[in-house]
């Protein structure tokens, strides 16, 4: 094999082998995960029923569709109310987003973490998915904002000119073309919150825990097959929504494309 | 009756640019009415603020008898026909044209039939169901004037509708629009930068220039008698004669290396004024008698017709005519005669 194979090969290996071994722990007969001792499904069937991991689960899920949903929408009030900014004024709205990407999660972790402590927010389910809005809805602002970018105003225009009032131009033409924008703005957000640990952990108080979060104290005591488990169903309920969210930006094509790209017909 | 009246309308724009600066205008109803003139005349700003999408700085706008200056878009009896169709592309043929009867509360029985005769009027009955972007630019722009036109507007405005489509498919259009306003009655102001698409429909048209009307007429008034040099020369090709008024009244201007003619011009020529006559290329013909003597420049077969360039001492004589009427033995280099009558000349300022 030549060198440049090795390297690549090396590399995808170095990539995916852990994952590999993750699927393979989890399904693994042996509970000491030392030798292989054939396929079973018992572990998810144990993990799955285990009280705390439900209810993990289920925080999770709610804290990932709360951050979804509001960050979907600070996104499209962000784009809306930057477009009619003087051009300083957006890009300092601009700065404000990419900030929140850019700070290390771990900084905004402990602020907010002290602000509850200082203002006696109670610490827990509303503190964690807050956490979560604060940089998933800088991304969920920069992809609604690509796409509202594309957008000319002149589809605004012209459903005022037809007689729409401006909240009619908003929900029938505006959202209606910022939708696929906006779909693909709360998938991202709930996949970014629901693998999240360092906020979770710092926000979640003593009484609510995430799954990223059990699974961090789980393998600290040990690695069973269980923790293996949940790694895999975490993983595949992740690709289920990437496979969503590539359908969905194959969806904003269909829902329409700027003025400039309409067809010259050549036959009427 | 009046449709459209403009007084003083000015629009200034932040950086201090004024693209319309106090244009005065009357429509009488069911007009077909052209604003043409070069990019950034105006033009278009002018139409936006009939439209109510551009606020008029100064100057009021009244439609139909009422003072519209202040009122808001979606208020307005106008409705436009946009330059690049502006279609909803996420609803289908019949929900882009039933948009403005929706947002009136239209019922739906109503809307259905309103939707399905205009579209026969433009003749796109059978696409109901597709989506703009599966549409030809002249389907599209089709259902952009059914869009419009579906509301009865008292005024319908189109902002340069035609600019994207070939030529062919142009003229189809052309004719389209002219039926379309004979059968509606409707009042329509049409943007264009192109006057031979104004002519070919307009009652009358405006020509604009720097924001200001250069002149309002029809078109046989303005393209034979035209205000200025610039309306001249920007509703067709023009020769220039310089010269001198000799006389106000009767008119009488001496035309450099010419000599003195009796001839029509614009009001308002003093004695002594520096003038130039224009001359149509038609009416330039050639002729063993005639005032004007050069040698053939370049001669252009257009199809119908052929166009000539005479030149003398750096002077240029343009004349077109009848292809098969230009003598085939009037190559380059040739020497030529050529003469006009001068009643077709028309005297501006300089």
């Amino acid at each position: 094999m030549r060198p440049t194979r090795v390297i690549t090969v090396a590399v995808l290996g170095f990539l995916y082998i852990p994952i590999g071994v993750v699927i393979a722990d989890a399904v693994d007969s042996d509970p000491t995960l030392n030798s292989w001792r054939g396929f079973t499904l018992h572990w998810f069937a144990t993990a799955f029923s285990d009280a705390r991991v439900l209810t993990d689960l289920r925080n999770s899920v709610l804290i990932g569709l709360c951050t979804a949903v509001l960050s979907a929408a600070i996104a499209v009030t962000t784009a809306l109310g930057a477009r009619r900014l003087s051009p300083r004024l957006s890009d300092l709205v601009n700065a404000t987003t990419y900030a929140r990407i850019i700070l290390p999660e771990v900084v905004t972790a402990v602020g907010l973490f002290m602000l509850a402590h200082r203002v006696n927010i109670p610490l827990g389910f509303g503190a964690i998915a807050a956490s979560h809005v604060v940089f998933c809805s800088a991304y969920a602002t920069i992809v609604v904002q690509a796409r509202l970018a594309a957008l000319t105003r002149v589809y605004e225009e012209a459903a005022t000119d037809l007689g729409a009032t401006p909240w009619r131009v908003f929900r029938r033409v505006t959202l209606a073309l910022l939708r696929p924008a906006i779909v693909v703005a709360g998938l991202l957000s709930f996949t970014f919150s629901f693998d999240d640990v360092i906020s979770s952990l710092f926000l979640g108080g003593s009484q609510t825990e995430t799954l990223p979060v059990l699974l961090l104290g789980m393998v600290r005591i040990q690695v069973t097959p269980e923790v293996n488990a949940i790694g895999v169903g975490v993983m595949a309920l992740t690709l289920l929504l990437l496979g969503l969210l590539v359908s969905a930006s194959s969806l904003r094509s269909v829902a329409g494309a700027p003025a400039t790209r309409t067809r010259e017909g050549v036959s009427a | 009756m009046t449709s459209v009246r403009l007084e003083g309308l000015t629009r200034t724009f932040q950086d201090g640019t004024a693209a319309v600066r106090g244009v005065d205008l009357e429509i009488p109803a069911g007009e077909f009415f052209s604003l043409i003139g070069p990019s950034g005349c105006g033009k278009t700003t002018t139409l936006r603020m009939l439209a109510g999408l551009e606020r008029p700085t100064a100057g009021r706008i009244w439609v139909h008898g009422a003072d519209l200056t202040r009122v808001a878009a979606h208020r307005r009896p106008i409705h436009t026909v946009f330059q690049q169709y502006a279609l909803f592309p996420h609803l289908s043929v019949f929900d882009n044209v039933a948009f403005g009867l929706k947002e009136r509360r239209v019922p739906s029985s109503d809307i259905k039939a309103r939707v399905g005769s205009m579209l026969d009027l433009v003749g796109l009955p059978d696409r109901v169901t597709a989506r703009p972007r599966e549409l030809s630019g002249g389907m599209q722009q089709r259902v952009a004037l059914a869009r419009a036109l579906v509301l009865s507007p008292q005024v319908l405005l189109l902002d340069e509708p035609l600019g994207a489509l070939d030529l062919r498919l142009r003229r189809q259009m052309q004719i389209l629009l002219k039926t379309v306003q004979r059968e509606v009655g409707i009042t329509f102001v049409y943007v264009t930068h192109d006057q031979e698409e104004a002519f070919s429909m307009s009652d009358r048209v405006a020509v604009m220039h720097e924001g200001r009307l250069a002149q309002v007429g029809t078109p046989d008034e303005v393209y034979e008698h035209p205000a200025s040099l610039f309306v001249a020369d920007f509703v067709g090709t023009s020769n220039r004669l310089p010269g001198t008024v000799v006389s106000a009244g009767p008119l009488a201007v001496k035309l450099d290396g010419i000599g003195s003619v009796s001839a029509d011009g614009v009001p308002g020529l003093a004695a002594g004024d520096a003038c130039v006559a224009i001359l149509r290329p038609e009416s330039v013909r050639i002729d063993p008698d005639g005032q004007w003597s050069g040698t053939v420049a370049d001669r252009s077969y257009l199809g119908g017709q052929t166009s000539v360039t005479l030149e003398s001492d750096g002077e240029r004589l343009i004349l077109t005519a009848a292809s098969r009427k230009v003598p085939p033995d009037l190559t380059v280099g040739s020497p030529v005669r050529a003469g006009w009558d001068p009643a077709d000349l028309w005297v501006v300022p300089a």
